[in-house]
């Protein structure tokens, strides 16, 4: 097994399941979880298991948690605002689409691996660039639909809401298509996808969980943001960056025991990551923002380790 | 006084900061160490200033912390590598600026040996008139207020020497040639001129090497006798597969001789238990600041 992935999926699951539970943090458990099943294990760490990848995952699982935590809020309280909240993952999608398999899917391909192992996948291209097409297209609409303050019910709303409800039907599609045809044909193919996988896996599940926050915000009408859960989010999330921070200092420790200095790759990764918290922390404008970036940091610093 | 306690500075600050630091932002986007020390600066006093509670400042003295000692070291601290065949010392060492270029010869205020280099790549390096230093792959040592450590067995590909064996007329004879110094050998003068630790024909037949390591080692010799020279290919997969017109002697590329060769990381950070405290400082402030009021 791939301890170096497992091990962090393990602390997300515990942070989904037990300290924090929400959809993010579940689905993030979810996609390291499939990194650990499907990627090879490397070689082992001369220096062991490094500490500071679980004090990560700690910090993420939170910081995903006070994300979604603080989305809702601010979705339940205005339409408009979890309309946004769907336009930006539906742009999160099509980005994720865009940088997978090195932006190939532009082009109608996909594909695991490289060099003679490559493994093409012409079906799920088709799918997955019209997944990329079509959320495009939904994002666009509902921005728009967003921009213009238009009322309710007002077309370019509900076309966009339709369009993004079908990239992502074709995304989960074409992400089970992909892991099933690499699954049948090139077992190696899909451990050197299985980052991709992954990838598209969260991006496909956080634009699955802002449609439904969407839809439950159309449903309900204008509701009320509750005082204890933002208090709550807040608290939440000074901890995750409490974590990040001690995350930073651990790969620093690490570093230093290992490589006989602090100043690693891994421990600058991880600080920058930690200094994005503190940025998150600040109480002013634009938080969902500086939170959405926190947590964007600390997938980054881990995807890097994994 | 009332800008420095803004929050969206001190945001702006650690955001640019952030970006600044992480490893991914390519090298013509690195910010000179003037700017990341004036957002440094800037980030902490703004931190301090909005501290409104002992949480707040606990933050801010943590981040001050942390600041300065990541300056003390970028100021007094030294890093750099330090390459040694078994049998080398070294009284100095390669420094490295803070982009990783070369900053010369930095001496390590003591001699040092590479002894020897163990199977698992734990390196034995004797000091002048001192112990002898275990460096282990994943547990750095330390001597003479340096850390050493990260050992890794240096793989340029360059052999020390090829071991040739010539057959001719009057029997056989091996010898060991280095490359850029030509060797005699019953009669011959033979050099290395061009060597692929791990042979190969491109799409075009033409000869490359696909790594460094010498897996299939195979070299072009320069070979002359009085007024005479021949070019012969030889591989140690097929020992006297080449034999040039002329040339009465039969070479084979009998082995690869290796030296034992490993890069040692060395540091000075005088500060670095002050940074990582710094930095659990601020964590344990944060931390306190989320406790329910």
């Amino acid at each position: 097994m791939n301890l170096a992935a497992a091990a962090p999926a393990a602390v997300l699951a515990l942070v989904a399941a037990a300290v924090a539970p929400r959809t993010l943090t579940g689905l993030m458990a979810a996609s390291a979880a499939v990194i650990a099943a499907l990627r090879p294990a490397p070689e082992p760490s001369p220096g062991g298991l490094e500490v500071w990848t679980l004090v990560a995952a700690l910090a993420l699982g939170l910081a995903a948690s006070a994300f979604e935590a603080a989305a809702e809020a601010t979705a339940l309280s205005s339409r408009i605002r979890a309309g946004w909240t769907a336009a930006v993952a539906g742009l999160v999608w099509v980005a994720t689409l865009i940088a997978v398999d090195g932006g190939r899917v532009l082009r109608w391909r996909y594909g695991m691996g490289a060099g003679e192992r490559r493994l093409e996948l012409p079906g799920a291209a088709l799918v997955l660039g019209l997944a990329l097409l079509v959320t495009l297209a939904g994002s666009l609409a509902t921005a728009a639909h967003g921009l213009a303050r238009a009322p309710e019910g007002y077309r370019a709303g509900r076309i966009g809401q339709s369009l993004l409800v079908l990239g992502a039907g074709l995304g989960a599609l074409g992400v089970a298509f992909a892991a099933g045809q690499a699954f049948s044909r090139s077992p190696e193919g899909l451990a050197a996808g299985a980052r991709d996988l992954a990838a598209m896996l969260l991006a496909v599940g956080v634009l699955v969980w802002a449609l439904v926050r969407l839809i439950v915000a159309t449903g309900t009408g204008t509701g009320t943001v509750s005082v204890d859960a933002v208090l709550r989010s807040d608290r939440i999330l000074r901890l995750a960056a409490a974590a990040a921070m001690l995350a930073a200092a651990t790969a620093g420790a690490e570093g230093w025991r290992a490589d006989g200095t602090y100043a690693t790759a891994t421990m600058a990764g991880s600080a920058s990551a930690a200094l994005l918290g503190l940025v998150a922390v600040q109480p002013t404008r634009l938080g969902l923002a500086r939170t959405a970036l926190f947590v964007l940091g600390l997938l980054a610093a881990l995807s890097r380790a994994a | 006084m009332k800008l420095l306690a803004w929050r969206g500075l001190a945001a702006a600050c650690g955001l640019l900061l952030g970006a600044a630091l992480h490893p991914a932002l390519p090298a013509m986007l690195h910010p000179p160490p003037v700017t990341i020390a004036a957002l440094a600066l800037l980030l902490v006093t703004s931190l301090l200033a909005a501290a409104r509670d002992a949480a707040g400042r606990l933050v801010g003295t943590g981040a001050l912390v942390v600041a300065l000692a990541l300056g003390y070291d970028g100021l007094r601290g030294h890093r750099g590598l330090l390459a040694l065949e078994v049998g080398q010392g070294s009284q100095s060492f390669e420094e490295e600026g803070p982009e990783g270029r070369s900053l010369g010869l930095r001496p390590l205020g003591f001699g040092a040996f590479l002894e020897h280099v163990d199977a698992d790549g734990t390196v034995a390096l004797r000091v002048e008139n001192g112990p002898t230093i275990a460096v282990r792959p994943g547990r750095a040592a330390s001597y003479g207020g340096f850390r050493l450590g990260a050992s890794r067995r240096a793989g340029s590909g360059e052999p020390a020497a090829l071991r040739l064996a010539v057959a001719g007329p009057q029997g056989s004879s091996v010898v060991e040639v280095r490359s850029g110094t030509p060797v005699e050998a019953d009669g011959l003068q033979i050099a290395v001129e061009q060597y692929f630790p791990d042979f190969a024909l491109d799409a075009k037949q033409q000869p490359y090497s696909r790594s460094s390591e010498p897996r299939n080692p195979a070299a072009l010799l320069r070979v002359r006798r009085g007024s005479e020279s021949w070019r012969v290919f030889v591989i140690r997969a097929m020992p006297g597969i080449h034999r040039p017109a002329g040339l009465d002697r039969v070479l084979s590329l009998t082995d690869v001789v290796t030296t034992e060769a490993v890069s040692l990381r060395v540091s000075r950070e005088p500060a670095a238990a002050a940074a990582l405290a710094g930095m659990a400082l601020t964590a344990l402030g944060l931390a306190w600041g989320a406790r329910p009021a």
